[in-house]
């Protein structure tokens, strides 16, 4: 994808209006891609689209024992109770200010780390540097939470082991509200950065390297080169895989936030998705937590409509 | 392990042979599923495969059943019985943990997912209707009809307050018998290096005598009259604030872990059986095997129960249970011959020959009768000791708060008995209480106590007032938040149910004015 989105740059696309027969023709010519692309399409449909159907649940009361059939219609009741419930606005900032974190403070990083991987030059410490930042990507949250907690122990912790024989005093992390959402954040930046680089590192490698050449010959310095070549080759990667983002940008996980979640720290820890799955899962509201599920997508749309619009508006470039 | 493959394919080969003797002759073998929760227990979550377990086969031999076992991780319980609901694909027994009226299972009886049991049971289950008390069978019936085959309790307290009675001696105090006597023994433990003199773990389970000593425990069978509404009991600030005041200093002064509110159980577990905690709360019949594991890393430690410590009413303890525990419940589309074959199968535990089976194992290998009197050979080792806890753990109908024929045989089973006989039944704390739940819980989540844990919104105060980063002083404040955020709403519904006398119990003891 990098490879290919790299050119595209160079020559700017003429537009050129399709009568229906060239689309006919163009099926018939890449008809092994469209054949390719049935199951994908089939996917989306069975797992995406008919589970959408499911949503009719936030206007019922809906009871698994009655299904969709059986259940009565409310209206818009679960909406109301969502907005009236009181903690509802610190939980949507929560989740707000957690996106924005994770998208601001971690979308970054794998940019930088993968400039900084594509300085070095002895291959063989590179590559061990490389699979040491991936390592993370394939542990699971319920185990990084583990660390995490362990590490941060105001007891047993490394951490207020070394506080301490610094002479300061322990810090109990995980009970503390200040602290929940950099350590949310920051166990997100080291679990994923590393694998985010991936995609960098791929677009680094299709950038032509005559241009480096010529802007030696001109005498161009490394940091020169790296914000007059590097940069600006791997920009459109940045952007599509920027859009990709914010159309996740309220899913922040549930998992990576329940490890951590205790009694101490919910109220700034606690976001959308964990209150679905006590609310929903454990306390048997389907409802109503789909009712804030909708919600939750419905802004998550707007998000990357506007994102989209946006990005276009400015850069030229867009998921579609 | 290589014990323990060869023992599992010895069983292997058993399995083979019984089910061609059972196809042979004799009835037919009933085959069915059933969903058990594990219990968090060790011996049964380490299990590679339960259904080919030595008493499984031995069970299924018994009962003429072929049954697949299938284990619900006690952690996820809740949610994994809502999947199972939300699913639609009901195991043919699923072994529950509350009774027909609780929230978690009301929907599901009404929607008619269980079978009635009275007509089996007077066919097929004498020896159930005799084994099980009256009142059990009335907590498992909704609307006239009994849904549940359940365990029972003959003693309503369960939990009891074990102590390091050889740290006791080695700081030179007595164990505490009121609730101001704790501090001084919990610094005293301190002044001797004991890590943590209080084992507090998270949600306060298992670490909440002192609020059952000012009789304020947050929970969902604990409420009672003031005035002429029907409140929960921490309303009663006074109280509540003063066994705060104690978490608290416990807190401040290091006598229990500084992360106290994210010790889990398994943590809890860990430093308990490292010797590292000096008091807490644990389930009496337990004091045999914690013993054994404390013994294991401190050979010189010595574990006693004692009675809790009382409060200003002279009174202490914490939370009686219901008159009963796990319990089976039989998918409505079951066809009469299996349904009947599997009250049969849970009829046989309740004679004496299954009663004797489960507690003792098989005759000649696990025990023998000498002179009419048996002599069990109690397992020694790691192996034997968690083999024998899945035979009990298969044992579903039966009195669980002790088993008076098994005790002697254990390790420090004279004095759980003696436990069982005069500590329990004087302490435990209720209070008024409603079958089915309050409907304002559904609502209200957040609100909503569990039988064990306070609700949520409770808990976070209650933790935050120990921390320090709200003040102790404040509850009456807490408590106007509670009513406003919807408790009023749960309130008013309590009130109602208990003037209407609607499905409002009054537990044991409880304090109605």
């Amino acid at each position: 994808m990098a490879q290919s989105t790299v050119p595209q740059t160079a020559s700017s696309p003429i537009p050129v209006r399709k009568t229906p027969r060239d689309r006919w023709s163009n099926f018939r010519k890449y008809k092994a891609l469209y054949l390719l692309s049935i199951p994908g399409i089939l996917y989306f449909l069975l797992f995406k689209y008919v589970p959408l159907l499911g949503s009719v649940m936030a206007f019922q009361d809906y009871s698994i024992f009655k299904g969709y059939l059986g259940s009565p219609w409310v209206g818009l009741a679960h909406f109301e109770r969502m907005f009236q419930y009181p903690d509802f606005l610190r939980i949507l900032k929560n989740t707000l200010l957690l996106a924005f974190y994770s998208l601001g403070i971690g979308f970054p990083v794998p940019i930088i780390l993968a400039l900084l991987l594509n300085e070095i030059r002895r291959m063989f410490f590179k590559r061990t540097l490389q699979t040491v930042l991936y390592l993370p990507h394939f542990l699971s949250w319920v185990v990084i939470g583990g660390i995490a907690i362990e590490i941060l122990s105001p007891r047993t912790g490394i951490v207020n082991n070394i506080l301490t024989s610094l002479g300061f005093d322990s810090i109990y992390f995980m009970g503390e509200n200040s602290y929940i959402r950099t350590i949310l954040v920051s166990s997100g930046i080291w679990k994923d950065a590393g694998w985010g680089t991936i995609i960098y590192l791929a677009a680094l490698t299709g950038i032509n390297p005559d241009l480096y050449e010529a802007a030696e010959m001109d005498g161009a310095s490394r940091w020169r080169q790296t914000l007059s070549i590097t940069i600006p080759a791997i920009l459109p990667t940045v952007t599509i895989l920027f859009l990709l983002q914010i159309g996740h940008f309220m899913d922040f996980g549930f998992e990576r936030v329940l490890v951590f979640l205790n009694t101490l720290n919910s109220q700034n820890g606690e976001i959308i998705d964990t209150y679905i799955y006590s609310a929903g899962l454990l306390d048997r509201q389907y409802s109503y937590t789909t009712a804030i599920g909708l919600f939750k997508s419905v802004v998550g749309l707007v998000l990357i409509v506007s994102g989209n619009w946006l990005s276009k508006k400015m850069t030229g470039e867009g998921l579609y | 392990m290589m014990l323990l493959t060869g023992l599992l394919a010895s069983c292997a080969d058993s399995s083979g042979n019984q089910e061609d003797t059972a196809s042979g002759d004799g009835p037919a073998v009933t085959k069915f599923t059933m969903a058990k929760g594990t219990l968090a227990m060790k011996a049964v979550e380490s299990v590679d495969d339960m259904n080919k377990d030595k008493w499984v086969l031995e069970m299924e031999k018994r009962t003429n059943t072929d049954i697949q076992i299938q284990l619900i991780p006690h952690k996820d319980f809740g949610e994994k019985i809502s999947l199972l609901f939300a699913g639609g694909e009901l195991p043919d027994v699923l072994v529950g943990n509350t009774t027909p009226t609780a929230n978690s299972m009301k929907g599901a009886v009404e929607a008619g997912l269980f079978m009635p049991l009275e007509d089996l049971l007077e066919t097929h289950g004498q020896n159930l209707l005799k084994t099980i008390p009256k009142e059990v069978w009335d907590s498992v019936t909704y609307n006239g009809h009994i849904y549940s085959i359940p365990q029972y309790l003959s003693v309503q307290s369960r939990r009891a307050t074990f102590i390091r009675s050889d740290l006791l001696e080695k700081a030179g105090v007595e164990a505490p018998k009121t609730i101001d006597d704790l501090l001084p023994v919990l610094r005293a433990f301190k002044k001797i290096g004991v890590e943590q003199p209080f084992g507090f773990r998270e949600n306060f389970k298992y670490a909440d005598f002192i609020l059952g000593a000012y009789d304020v425990l947050p929970y969902s069978t604990m409420y009672e009259k003031q005035g002429d509404e029907i409140v929960p009991k921490f309303f009663d600030s006074e109280n509540m604030m003063k066994a705060l005041e104690i978490y608290k200093a416990m807190y401040d002064e290091g006598l229990m872990a500084q992360d106290f509110a994210t010790i889990t159980g398994a943590m809890w577990t860990k430093n308990r059986d490292a010797g590292k905690v000096g008091i807490y709360n644990a389930n009496a019949n337990q004091l045999g095997t914690y013993q054994s594991e404390l013994s294991l890393a401190v050979p010189e430690g010595k574990l006693e129960m004692i009675a809790s410590p009382t409060g200003p009413d002279g009174k202490g303890g914490m939370m009686l249970y219901s008159n009963t525990l796990e319990q089976a419940y039989l998918n409505a589309k079951l066809d009469k011959t299996k349904a009947e074959g599997i009250v049969k199968f849970f009829d046989y535990m309740a004679t004496e020959e299954g009663a004797k089976f489960f507690t003792f194992g098989i005759e000649g290998e696990d025990y023998t009768v000498e002179n009419g009197e048996i002599k069990y050979n109690a397992p020694t080792d790691e192996e034997g000791r968690l083999s024998e806890q899945r035979r009990d753990w298969l044992w579903l109908i039966k009195d669980n708060a002790y088993n008076k024929e098994k005790l002697p045989f254990e390790p420090k089973g004279v004095e759980m008995l003696k436990g069982f006989e005069t500590i329990l039944p004087s302490e435990g704390r209720a209070g008024f209480f409603f079958t089915p739940e309050l409907d304002s819980y559904l609502q209200y989540p957040d609100l909503a106590p569990n039988f064990d844990e306070p609700s949520k919104f409770i808990l976070g105060h209650m933790i935050k007032m120990i921390y320090g980063t709200e003040n102790i002083s404040d509850w009456p404040k807490v408590i106007e938040e509670w009513r406003a955020s919807g408790g009023n709403e749960i309130i008013k519904e309590a009130t109602e149910r208990y003037n209407n006398k609607e499905g409002v119990q009054i537990g044991p003891d409880a304090h109605v004015e």
